[in-house]
This record gives C-alpha cells, structure tokens and sequence, in this order.
C-alpha cells in the first residue's frame, strides 16, 4: 500500500511537472506581454520585506549603540536606518493596512481594531464581517452559507504588482483576513478568528473556586477531583444554528499520574502526557458537529499547577491550517502545504496569549515560551518562502516583538505600577534579549538573500511604557458631553448611556466619537454643530491634565477630519487622541465603560504599548540599499516597492516612491511625481502637535 | 526443524480461528469467502498491531506530510520553472525517506506476514479430491537412485486406488502414478522404497480443510511454502512427494478470481479500518 501510495505521489508529481513545463513557455510569454506592454522594468527582481511589528527605534539605537545588534548595525552602515512615520492611531491594524495599501485611514477604513456599530453603538470588528444566511447552521465558520467579507477597503499593492506579474508570498501581514485573491501565495494573520469565532478566548480548568472570576479573553471552568480523575468537557465552536448544544464540545479527561507531576490528558480521540509546567505542543482537536460535519482544530496545553489545586491551561484553539474550517490562506492549500512542511502552527490573528498572562492565568516564563515558539514556527516559514522565492516580493510580519513589549515593558520601569508586589528580577533583560532574537533574524535573511535583491526591515510603530489609564468616557461624562440614564447601572459596551442628552462618546483604544444626527441612530449633534464640537473637545483634552503625577496626560488631540482624506475618513473617530508617553485608554474604558476615575494606574502584566500620540511613536526602516529619505512614511513603501518593480504607484496613493542613493537611479529624478518627499520629522520625539497635525493634513501619519 | 516448529506454532493460532468456519457443514460456511474474509482481516489486524509496534508514528506522518508539501509545491510555484524542477527532487529525496522510514517496520512484518499467507494458501490453493476424480501422484527420488530400477510400492487408504502402472520418468528422477478416489474419508498414500516408508496425507472431501500437495525433504524454502506437513528425512530415497490437486476457483458475480488477489484487497481494507481504529498509520 505504501509503495503504490508513494508511485501515485510521484506519478502526480511528475505529471504535474510535465504539465508545468510544457505550459510554462507560454505562461512566461504571457507574463512577459503583460510586463512588456505596461512598460514595467524594474531595478530589481526580488524585494524581501522583514515586518517586526512593534520594534523601537530608540531601543535599536541605544542596543546598537552597545554593539549588541550587529546586523541591524551593518544595514544602518552600509544601507538606511531610519524612523519610519506611522499611522495615525498608531495601532497596528491601522499602519499594516495603510502599509499595504500605500494610503491614510480615510481611504482603507481601518480605524482601530474595533468599530461601533452605527445603530446599537455595540463593538464590532473593524476589519471583517460575517454575513449570516438564512440557513447557515454553521454560518459563522463561513460554511453552510455564510460569507466573511473583508472590511478594509482600497487594495494591497501586491495585487498590483500581481497584475503586472510580479509573484509575491505575503506571510502574517495583518488585516489579511480573509485572504484575497492575487497572483502569489498569503497567510492571514491579524482578524483571524479563533474556532469559537473570537480574536482568542483560552480555557482555564481549576478545582479552585476562588479563581473562578471572570477573566477578560478567558474561559474559567470549575472542576472536580473524582479519585484521581477530573472529567470535563473542552468548549469549541457556537452552534450557528442555535439548537442545543449551544456550543460543540469534546470530552477531556485529566488523570493525575500518582507519584509523578505528570497528567495523562485524553482531549476527544488524542491522549498525551503533559508534565508539570510543560507546553504539550499543538494537539489536534476534532469536534463533532452533528453526524457528518467535522470541525478540526489545535490548540496547547500547560498544567499550571497540581498541588493544592489542579490548574490547567488550554490555549486558544486555533483553526487547523491543514484542514482549516474556513479559508485562511490564498489559495485555499497553501496553509495545508505549510502545515505539511512545518506541522502545525498559529492560525489566530493574535496568536500570543496576552489574555491569559493578563488575567495572571500562565506565567510569564510561560508566554514568552508560548511567543517564541510561535515566532520560530514564522521563522521557518519564511526562510522557506524566501528560498522559493528567487524574484518576486516575499513579506513576513512578526509578532513576537509586539507582544513581549506589551507584556514585558514594566521590568524597564522600576516605578511602573504594574510591578507592585511582583518579581522584576527574573525576566529584567527579556526585552533587550528579544531584539537580539530579531537581530539575529535579520541576519538570517541577510544571508539568505543576493545583494541584487532589496531588503527592507521595517516596523508598524515603536514602544513605551503604560502606566495610566485614561477613561475618556469618565471625563466625557464629568464635563458634561456624555450622560446616563436616570438610575442607569454603567457597564460595559456603553450600557446606560442616555443617547438623546448624549454628545460624544469614546469607543476603541484611542477615539472619540461625536453622537451625531443621521449617522448614529440616536445622534443628536447636527453636522453644523460637529465642527465647533471637535475643536472644543480637542482644547479641552489637549489640557488634560495628570495631577497626581504633575503631567499632561495628552500629546495632542487630532481632529480627523483634518488628518484623514478619503471616502471613509467620515467612518472613523472624530477625534483620535494622541497620549502623552505612559498614557493611554484605561482597560475599563476600552470595555466601554463610563463609570470611575478618569485617572487609574495601569496594574496589569501588559504594561507597554504605543496607543499614543504617532510623533512619539514611530517605527523603524532599515534596508541594504541607500535611500535619500529621511524619514519615511509607512505609507511610501506600497509605492517604493511598487516602484522598485518598475510599476508606477497609483495616483490614489498617499504614499511616494522613496529615491534611492546610487548611480543608476539617476534616471527617477526625472520623474516629478515621485519626488522624494522629505520628513517634516528631525526628531520625533520633539514633534509639536502643530507638526503632528500638519503631518496628519498630508495623510502621511 | 525450528522452521517446522514455526509452522506448527502459526498453524495452532489460525486454524482454530479458520476450522470452525469450515467444519460447519452449513452450505454457508461450505463457501470459502468467509473464511478467506476471516483469515485475511486476521492477517490484516496482525500487520497493524506490528506496524504499530515496529513504527515511529510521528516520523512517518512527518515524512509523508513533507512529501505531499513537496508535491504541493509544484502547483504552488508553478510560476517558476527552476523552482518546479527543483522541486522534483526535492519529491525524490522525501519520497526516499518516506520509504526508508517503511523499511524496518515492513521487514520486520513480513515474516510473520508471508508465513500466515502460506497458511491460507494451504486452505485456498487447491481443494481437496472429491469422490470419483483422479489426480497424479509424483515421487521424485534423491539424484543417487535410479528409478527406472528402484523398487517402490505403494499402499493407499481405502478410499483410494491406483488407476493404471506407473510411469518411469528418468530424465526427472521421479516416479507417476494416478490417483483415483473412491470414497470421501480420511485418505492417505504410504510409499515404501525398501526399508524406508513414508505417508503423505491426501486431502478429500466437500469441504474447505487445508490441502497439502507437497512433502518435501527439509529446506528452508519448501518447508515455508509447504507448511502443512512435516519434512521428509533427509537420509531418505525421496526427495519430495506431492499430488496435483485441482486448484481452487473463487468467483465474484460469475467472475473467477484468484483467491490471493481477493485476500491483498480484503486485507488491505481491513488493514485501513483496523489502522484507523488503532490510530495507526499504514500508508
């Protein structure tokens, strides 16, 4: 059976081989008109773009500084380094999308990670919708009869360079879910659901009642010890038809192994060993949806602790990339070809379980083990694509960065509130150890790749520290712009909320929102009033003022009609606030809640991040070869790469063509549209909010 | 004499699964697909259990996996020759480690595989004599006696007797005879060539009892193929015994079908059921 299974493999093999060869003179002159009548000559055959999400550039500068980054060192000698403007916010969806697409919020939609739902003010994704037919029983999975439709709006330049015939591999670049069609290879990454259809939810199985609380991004399930045995259910996916059971589920059985810190797990039909504190890898999970219908999945476990009370995690559960119950790559088989070569691996858009070290429900050893291993299943994938890749445009993003900043930054601040009563010893050095991680990263491909071929290391935004929530509905609410119902009981997704006495609201990580006629259900400010309502609430931030620790607590407030152009500039926040460094939207306000102080320390593991004013946070913008800008935008590099391929960026872009420094572009001065454009930013962080809005008036942040 | 030992112990295991099936007077077990299904799905669960102890599971779905991505690649990156062609050797070499990972476990399984086969070849490859049939017996001689002189005589069970003289073949070293049975019972030949006597069994009957056509003297080879009775003495005038039963013939829907293409098919699907059972892989 092996060896006729193993002759068809390679008969199809060399079938298609002989198909490939004999229609490749063909699909090649195809290719070639196509190049030849569009004009397209490019000045090189290969891009590879090094996403790491989140990377500092002071950081970089200070470790390279200190001799510790020495590839990012090298490229900074011998090819640019350079900060990189991001978006306005700077939030990740909003500055890979305007990355892709080459233009500002106004024109791709993308806002935030959440929108509000214009009729019931409730949060929804920004970037995907799920369309529910009638019918769909497993509508949600995008199966039965219901469609996921990609919110974010214009389009990627690789589906251009795909039109000119320039092949691209698009690995994790956010907001690519669900994945679209174009002439190359891409896995999806932010916005890809989970199989209960959520951006993460763990499982946490404790026969301690006292943990039983409820955990943001978590599931706690109480159980009991039968003898040795503890026997429960893994929760899966909703049942869209909404007939019982309300969810799918598989049995799980866990047998404490007497006289050993081990467990032997029986989740459905896979049994393991899990020892005390150790991560099991991805186990498959299929669940059962009814007679014919399988839902295949993975997901990790870790026994927390045995003694006195049995602790057990189970990660989110990913959608299987072998056999993913719905589209996650382009074309369909591309995931199963990399579950295949690599095994499995994270499916989630955000894969790294910052909810559960949030809710203190795993260590930090435990996530930052969890991360790595996700960065170095990434990291296999895109060496591999980048050897499949002699021409073309290879991307990869990576997460870890992000992440690990999150969840690390308070051991770079001793006075950070986040490290009241906890250990900033053991994991001190993490972060500097993870941009040594990602500079040995760019060596990799530095050494991967030809000199011809063009390398850019880029990230989305930089890093600080958080250790002030700001609730902007609490201040909305003491000044006057946001009331509740007489009697009404706050909670969360703005519940209580007197929409008809209501001007403005905060909803996202950085928005206001004003509450206005014909576009919120139950607007009351008129679009005559909106303007005057704008720049009052944006004086009135911009003073917010820190008593407690003397400082404004806002860069500056942008009005977006002024910072955003386009056809959905009017979707987004009126206002996007710019918080001063430390600063940023308090968790209970990002849950819609509108109660408490407008000032709260920041307690939690995540105690970095960059939902502050863009000027303090730009990214960073290394590459092999020289370019004249001096500070680039995240929105010029659609174009450049564009460029770089010899096809001409279209005119909707915000973005320009970067120049680049040598002798043989001399020919692209020529070009007055693609003039370079350079940075109104010497340094960043001296950036005035003046310049700030100035910059935003171009679209550039 | 351990190969002989060996063929005793399989058939102690398979035979009382297999005889009750074919002791059964029912018209139903007189067929032998039941049988034959029994003793092949047997065969098959064996296979797995050893394929399960002998293999590294993970390794060999890791290898086939990468053999399948390679493949993948192919339409993947299609756009690019250098990387199709490329590609097929990379097929070659995962295909080669995807066999190799086979190598052990299989020669591992198939010696207890090919002797458990031998054992149903003995129920499936001849049928037994019936009442009124001839069939040829054969003595072949060691190559030291010449048999166009050497006394021999033979004596038969009562159910058979001998239809017409032998035929003296020197050229072959061997002596013919034709059988002729008179009786469905127990029947036997006893050949005496001076002081040596030996039996051979001679299987009659309706029903589906193993059939031994052959007892040779003591060789690897012979004594696997020919398990069903134990091997001539070494220091005898003969050199092997055998009798041309009529083969068995299997139909499907008035097709006829050699029984051991029916047994590879049967065994290969009860060895994907039982493997999916088990979580085993086979393939």
């Amino acid at each position: 059976m092996t060896f006729l299974g193993s002759f068809l493999v390679l008969a199809v093999a060399f079938l298609l081989l002989l198909i490939s060869i004999l229609t490749w003179p063909f699909r090649f002159l195809l290719i070639w008109v196509r190049r030849f009548l569009r004009g397209v000559k490019g000045e090189t055959d290969r891009v590879v773009v090094l996403g790491l999400d989140g990377l500092d550039p002071g950081r970089v500068r200070r470790m390279m500084a200190e001799g510790k980054l020495p590839h990012l060192q090298r490229l900074a000698e011998t090819g640019t380094f350079s900060e990189l403007s991001t978006t306005l916010p700077p939030i990740s969806p909003v500055a890979w999308s305007s990355f892709q697409t080459g233009v500002n919020p106004g024109k791709h939609s993308i806002f935030d990670f959440l929108n509000r739902n214009l009729k019931t003010y409730l949060p929804e994704m920004s970037s995907v919708r799920i369309i529910e037919r009638a019918g769909g029983w497993l509508a949600s999975f995008g199966l039965g009869g219901s469609s996921i439709r990609m919110l974010r709006r214009s389009q990627p330049f690789w589906r251009i360079l795909g039109e000119h015939g320039v092949f691209s591999t698009i690995l994790r670049v956010p907001v690519s879910f669900p994945p679209e069609k174009f002439y190359g290879l891409s896995l999806s990454a932010m916005c890809t659901p989970d199989i209960r259809g959520t951006q993460g939810t763990f499982t946490y199985f404790t026969t301690d009642p006292g943990e039983i609380e409820q955990a943001s991004g978590g599931l706690c399930v109480l159980v009991s010890l039968d003898g040795n045995r503890i026997t429960t259910t893994l929760p899966g996916p909703p049942n869209p038809s909404g007939g019982t059971p309300a969810e799918y589920s598989v049995p799980l059985k866990i047998e404490i192994l007497p006289g050993q810190e081990k467990v032997r797990l029986t989740a459905g039909d896979e049994r393991l060993i899990l020892p005390l504190n150790q991560d099991s890898g991805w186990v498959r999970i299929t669940f059962r949806c009814g007679a014919m219908m399988r839902v295949r999945a993975i997901c990790r476990f870790r026994l927390e602790c045995l003694n006195p009370h049995v602790r057990l995690y189970v990660s989110p559960i990913h959608l299987d990339p072998e056999r993913p119950a719905m589209p996650i790559s382009h074309p369909r088989y591309y995931s199963i070809y990399l579950a295949k070569l690599h095994d499995a691996f994270a499916t989630l858009g955000l894969a790294e379980d910052t909810w559960a070290l949030n809710a203190g429900k795993i260590s930090e050893s435990a996530f930052l083990e969890q991360a790595y291993v996700i960065h170095e299943e990434r990291v296999s994938m895109f060496m591999d694509a980048i050897r499949r890749m002699p021409r073309g445009l290879t991307v990869c993003v990576f997460d870890a960065p992000d992440r690990i900043q999150h969840m690390f930054y308070r051991h770079d601040h001793s006075e950070h509130p986040a490290n009241r009563g906890r250990d900033i010893s053991r994991h001190a050095n993490v972060l500097d150890e993870m941009y040594e991680r990602m500079d040995q990263l760019v060596g990799r491909v530095a050494r991967e790749i030809d000199e011809k071929s063009v390398l850019m290391v880029i990230s989305d935004h930089g890093f600080c520290t958080f250790q002030r929530g700001v609730s902007l509905n609490a201040w909305l609410r003491q000044n006057g712009y946001l009331t509740l119902l007489p009697d009404a009981e706050p909670g969360d997704y703005l519940a209580g909320v007197d929409w008809s006495a209501t001007k403005a609201y905060s909803f996202g990580l950085s928005g206001i929102y004003l509450n206005q006629k014909g576009r919120e259900s139950q607007g009351i400010v008129t679009k005559e009033q909106s303007a005057a309502l704008r720049t009052e609430l944006a004086e009135k931030l911009a003073e917010l003022f820190d008593e407690e620790r003397g400082v404004r607590a806002i860069h500056a407030a942008h009005d977006s009609h002024k910072a955003w152009s386009g056809p959905y500039a009017g979707d987004g926040p009126d206002i996007v606030v710019g918080y001063a460094r430390g600063y940023r939207s308090s968790w209970e306000n990002a849950a819609g809640r509108t109660d408490g102080p407008v000032f709260t320390d920041n307690t939690r593991f995540w105690s970095g991040d960059h939902c502050v004013d863009p000027s303090l946070v730009p990214g960073v913008f290394f590459s092999n070869c020289r370019w004249m800008t001096e500070q680039p935008a995240i929105t010029d590099l659609a174009p450049t790469i564009l460029k770089l391929f010899g096809v001409k960026a279209p005119g909707y872009m915000d973005g320009r063509p970067m120049i680049r420094r040598s002798a043989d572009s001399a020919a692209d001065n020529e070009d007055n549209t693609d003039a370079p454009r350079l940075s109104a930013t010497a340094g960043t962080a001296a950036i005035s909010a003046e310049t700030a809005t100035s910059m935003d008036n171009r679209g550039a942040l | 004499m351990s190969v002989s030992l060996l063929n005793r112990a399989v058939s102690a295991c398979s035979d009382p699964v297999l005889r009750p099936w074919s002791d059964n007077p029912a018209s139903f077990a007189a067929s032998p697909w039941p049988t034959l299904i029994l003793g092949s799905c047997l065969i098959a669960v064996i296979m797995v259990l050893l394929f399960a102890l002998t293999s590294d599971q993970q390794l060999l779905k890791r290898r086939r996996n990468r053999l399948l991505a390679r493949t993948l690649e192919l339409l993947l990156f299609r756009h690019d020759a250098r990387v199709s062609i490329t590609a097929c050797a990379r097929i070659l070499k995962a295909n080669a480690a995807y066999l190799w990972t086979f190598a052990m476990p299989t020669l591992i399984a198939v010696i207890p595989i090919t002797l458990m086969i031998v054992q149903l070849a003995a129920w499936f490859e001849y049928r037994p004599l019936i009442s009124g049939e001839t069939a040829l017996l054969e003595i072949a001689f060691d190559k030291s006696i010449d048999v166009a002189a050497v006394p021999v005589t033979i004596m038969l069970s009562d159910s058979l007797e001998l239809d017409g003289a032998p035929v003296r073949i020197p050229s072959e070293n061997e002596i013919c005879w034709r059988l002729q049975v008179k009786s469905e019972q127990e029947s036997w030949i006893e050949v005496r060539s001076g002081e040596f006597v030996e039996r051979k069994e001679c299987a009659v009957g309706q029903h589906l009892i193993k059939v031994s056509t052959k007892r040779t003297r003591s060789d690897l080879v012979q004594e696997i193929l020919h398990p069903v009775e134990r091997p001539l003495p070494a220091e005898g005038p003969f050199e092997q015994i055998l009798i041309r039963f009529p083969p068995r013939t299997l139909h499907i829907a008035d097709k006829e079908v050699h029984w051991l293409v029916a047994a590879i098919v049967i065994m290969m699907i009860a060895g994907l059921v039982t493997g999916k059972l088990f979580g085993v892989s086979i393939t």
